[in-house]
């Protein structure tokens, strides 16, 4: 009977090692694969509205937008577009979306799903007063 | 100080407010002149954003007024299409209100 719960707690010893080994062996594999898949890099966007070309609503409060961005946001999410920032003129009727997104169709994509349209989609890059790759000319 | 608003202001090469050709590094030795232009006028320029391969501008800046945001284009000769009075949103907002 001793023998018996000996060989049991090896067994069971063996097989909870195996079990242990067999999950890191799994996990690291999975988060290999997962690194090689990872995420696309992604550049910035600005894409333009405007309302004498009809790609900006003839008139819109900042509670209506605010409806309409939650859509928004979510069709980003879908098409893996980040929406950095919008800056939206109400009285001009114009707006300039900042996005991250791997390519300008994903950001066209996000458009297409809400029906919004646009004027450009414009790669870009940024420039502000801090930023430390700034040369100053001496 | 004057409180402050956000303006967008727009340059496009087709427009001939961006310039034909400019490269990043040109684009740097210009920048520093706009910046004393800004801060010359009370203007902060808060982001710029820049598309070389389009010909395209687009720069987010912080001024009393419209009017300011124009005389620090005209001190560094720089014409543009439009200035805009924009409010901004971001996925973090805490002002925003998600409809349920």
């Amino acid at each position: 009977m001793e023998i018996d719960r000996r060989d049991f707690l090896k067994g069971t010893l063996a097989a909870g090692v195996t079990v242990a080994v067999g999950n890191a062996l799994l996990n690291s594999e999975a988060f290999a694969k997962g690194k090689e898949a990872g995420m696309k890099p992604l550049k910035y966007f600005i894409d333009t509205h405007d309302r004498e070309h009809k790609t900006f609503p003839a008139k819109i409060s900042p509670l209506e937008f605010e409806g309409f961005y939650a859509k928004y946001e979510k069709a980003c999410y879908a098409e893996g577009v980040i929406p950095v920032r919008l800056h939206v003129g109400y009285n001009e009727g114009r707006a300039f979306c900042l996005t991250l997104a791997p390519d300008a169709e994903s950001v066209k994509r996000a458009h297409d799903r809400v029906g919004l349209p646009y004027d450009a989609i414009t790669e870009v890059a940024l420039a502000t007063p801090g930023d430390t790759f700034f040369r100053r000319p001496a | 100080m004057k409180p402050l608003k956000f303006f967008i202001d727009t340059h496009d090469r087709n427009n001939k407010t961006f310039p034909a050709k400019i490269s990043p590094v040109e684009f740097e030795g210009f920048y520093a002149k706009y910046e004393k232009a800004c801060f010359d006028e009370g203007v902060i320029p808060v982001r710029l954003h820049v598309g070389y391969n389009e010909g395209r501008a687009f720069c987010l800046t912080m001024a009393s007024d419209a009017d300011a945001v124009k005389r620090a284009h005209d001190k560094v000769g720089l014409p543009y299409d439009a200035i805009t009075e924009v409010a901004m949103a971001t996925p973090g907002d805490t002002f925003f209100r998600r409809p349920a």
